[in-house]
């Protein structure tokens, strides 16, 4: 199959895969020979491929809203690449859930011995992970055309909806979260994102609306839903309790001493 | 393909800029019948001669009174033991301590509630140190032979996606 394999090799997606599988390897490797601990290799390990699911899933999300913002001529070899980011992104979230339950959880079975906020988190985690591996088994041009468009395209907005359940996984147990510049790149990150999915959203009804047509009414519009979309990121560590918060401030303040 | 670079280059920017953090371990009592998260500060790897910060985040409601008892000892990689300060709010329990050298260390946390004792043991690696040479490194020729491999692998990509750059361009698009 000469053909196949030529068509293959000049296709984006292929390269993406295979700098995912890599870098899979990479980081494995890497941490094992850096680190001495079994124990900290592992949960090392489960950070950094959640880190680079969450960097891989954010860039599959931002493709879209982009190129309504620069143009979509512009990105379209972007746009093209972006399935084969999207299922890098489902393969570090199960190495990363895969890592952590085999490693710091110790298992399966343990999982009943977390407390309860851990259990909501990794439950909300979860469905996230199958979201996104229905994505990503329904990424293939064939599945496409089973589909139809439209209903793909359908399936493919639950993604929306896996991501914010992945926020919220990542805010009530994440890890780097205890660090204030994370927290802020974190939200800041968001507020980019919101700001060009509303944008996007607002573009596409305004062929049909003739109000959001007007200049001056779409940048009112664009900008008290992005300020909302702020006070909904912002109100999250009000709204949802955080582990790490609540231990980091028992860091300084060991008041009720029981023993010495 | 300068496009598909810069998500790379993005990419490995966010890894290298990442510090470590801290996490959670999950420990079960030697019945099996309560977990507690453990976490270690600073980012689970202690520093020998450093102050460290252990935090228990136990998981039963009948810790959430404040009628328990926990005490905490740490033995130490020469044989000894040290019981350490602790305090407690809620089911959260946390104490201060400075790991005095690199090695291994046994981590014992007994809560004493309603004429019952529970037990969580965890053991700690501490192989950084502040003064002293670390623990050595173990070999790991898999991983080396991995990174190896998959750095040359990374290498040929690059060289095969630079020579059908155009092709690439020309197929990769709506």
């Amino acid at each position: 199959m000469p053909t196949k394999n030529i068509a293959l090799l000049n296709n984006s997606r292929f390269y993406i895969l295979c700098f995912s599988l890599l870098l899979s390897i990479a980081v494995v490797s890497t941490l094992r020979l850096e680190i001495t601990s079994d124990q900290l290799f592992l949960i090392r390990t489960q950070q950094i491929y959640g880190l680079i699911a969450v960097i891989f899933w954010y860039v599959a999300l931002i493709i879209s809203p982009i190129g309504y913002v620069i143009g979509k001529s512009r990105i379209k070899h972007l746009e093209f690449a972006r399935r084969a980011i999207g299922v890098s992104a489902a393969y570090f979230v199960l190495l990363h859930g895969l890592v952590a339950l085999q490693g710091p959880l110790g298992g399966l079975e343990q999982l009943q011995y977390l407390p309860t906020l851990f259990k909501w988190s990794i439950g909300a985690g979860f469905i996230a992970f199958i979201i996104l591996l229905v994505m990503a088994l329904t990424s293939f041009d064939k599945v496409v055309r089973f589909m139809s468009f439209r209903r793909w395209k359908w399936l493919h907005r639950l993604v929306y909806f896996g991501g914010v359940l992945a926020v919220l996984h990542i805010w009530t147990i994440g890890t780097h979260l205890a660090y204030s510049w994370v927290s802020y790149s974190a939200f800041l990150s968001l507020a980019v994102l919101s700001f060009l999915e509303i944008f996007r959203v607002m573009k596409i009804f305004s062929v049909r609306s003739q109000e959001l047509q007007r200049k001056d009414f779409f940048a009112v519009m664009l900008l008290s839903l992005w300020g909302l979309s702020l006070v909904a990121i912002a109100s999250i560590p009000l709204l949802v309790e955080n582990f790490h918060a609540k231990h980091s401030s028992q860091t300084h303040n060991h008041s009720d001493k029981v023993t010495d | 393909m300068s496009k598909l670079l810069f998500i790379a280059l993005v990419m490995m920017s966010g890894l290298a800029f990442s510090r470590p953090a801290l996490a959670h371990v999950l420990v079960t009592d030697a019945n099996k019948q309560i977990g507690t998260v453990l976490h270690v500060y600073p980012d689970d790897d202690p520093i020998a001669g450093e102050a460290s910060s252990l935090f228990f985040y136990v998981q039963s409601d009948d810790y959430k009174q404040p009628d328990y008892n926990p005490q905490l000892v740490i033995k130490n990689p020469d044989g000894s033991s040290s019981n350490i300060g602790i305090s407690k709010d809620g089911s959260t329990i946390s104490a201060d301590y400075v790991f005095p050298t690199t090695g291994v260390y046994m981590i014992n946390l007994y809560i004493d509630s309603g004429g019952k004792q529970t037990v969580f043991a965890s053991q700690q690696r501490v192989s950084r140190a502040s003064s002293e040479a670390t623990l050595e490194a173990q070999s790991h020729s898999l991983a080396e032979f991995a990174l190896v491999l998959s750095a040359s692998a990374f290498l040929a990509l690059i060289i095969v996606a630079f020579n059908r750059r155009q092709q690439i361009e020309n197929f990769s698009r709506f």
